[in-house]
C-alpha cells in the first residue's frame, strides 16, 4: 500500500475528492483532506525559523556537552 | 544536494541561550542556507533527540512544541532500507555504543544528503560511507 500526497488549491477540492471517491475502493483506500493554515503557509520557512530563534529562551545555558550527549535518552529509557 | 544535520547543529541554530556564540553563527547560516535552498531534512530520531536536549536546557514547553513542529514540516521517513544498512554497519563494525551516529549515517545515505555536525566521534564514521560528512569547529 503507497500513500499519495497532493496539494490541491481550495477551489479544487471537492472536484478531486469527487473524482477521487469515484475510484473503485481496491484502487484508493482511504482519502484525507488536510486544510492548512493559510497564514502559516504564507510565511516562508526562513521567515518561520527566525521567528522561532527570536522567541528560544532556555534556562539553563546551552553548551556543546549537553547538545552531542544525546546517548544519555537511552540511560533515561526514552528510547 | 540534501543536507542533514546532527541535532547539535540545529540546536545551536535556533536556540538563544547559548555558551558558544561562534558555533550559533555558523550553524544558523548552515540551517539558514539549507531552508533557503529547500534541501533541509530530518529524521524521527533527530526530532527525539532535539525535544530530549531541548527539555535539558528548560526551554518552554510552547517553544519545545513549536521547534518540533516546525521541524516536522522537514521530515522525511527512516524505512526498511535505513534499517537494514544501519544493522549491517553495526555488525561490520561493533560500534554499538554509536548506534545513533549510525541510524543518522544510514539516513543521510539513504537520501544522499551531506551530514553536517560538531561531534567529533562522527570522524570515526567517515570511511564507512561515501557520503560527505562535514564535522563543524569546536
Amino acid at each position: 500500500m503507497q500513500r499519495v500526497v497532493i496539494d490541491v488549491e481550495d477551489k479544487y477540492i471537492n472536484l478531486v475528492t469527487e473524482l477521487l471517491s469515484n475510484l473503485k475502493q481496491n484502487i484508493i483506500k482511504n482519502i484525507v483532506i488536510e486544510k492548512k493554515d493559510q497564514t502559516k503557509s504564507q510565511i516562508s520557512n526562513l521567515e518561520r525559523f527566525r521567528q522561532l530563534k527570536a522567541k528560544s529562551n532556555n534556562k539553563t545555558t546551552l553548551t556543546m556537552d549537553m547538545a552531542i550527549n544525546t546517548d544519555e535518552m537511552v540511560n533515561d529509557g526514552l528510547l | 544536494m540534501m543536507v542533514y544535520f546532527d541535532t547539535n547543529v540545529l540546536i545551536y541554530a535556533i536556540t538563544k541561550n547559548i555558551d558558544n556564540l561562534e558555533q550559533s553563527e555558523i550553524s544558523t547560516a548552515l540551517v539558514e542556507k539549507a531552508l533557503d535552498d529547500n534541501t533541509l531534512i530530518v529524521s524521527e530520531i533527530t526530532l527525539c533527540e532535539f525535544a530530549f536536549v531541548s527539555a535539558k536546557m528548560n526551554e518552554d514547553k510552547k517553544d519545545i512544541d513549536d521547534n518540533l513542529e516546525f521541524l516536522s514540516t522537514f521530515l522525511k521517513p527512516s524505512n526498511f532500507s535505513i534499517n537494514q544498512r544501519m544493522i549491517e554497519i553495526l555488525k561490520d563494525k561493533s560500534l554499538y555504543v554509536s548506534s545513533f551516529d549510525i541510524f543518522h549515517l544510514a539516513f543521510a545515505e539513504y537520501y544522499n544528503a551531506k551530514l553536517v555536525t560538531f561531534d567529533k566521534g562522527f570522524k570515526k564514521l567517515k570511511n564507512i560511507s561515501k557520503i560527505e560528512i562535514d564535522i563543524l569547529k569546536t
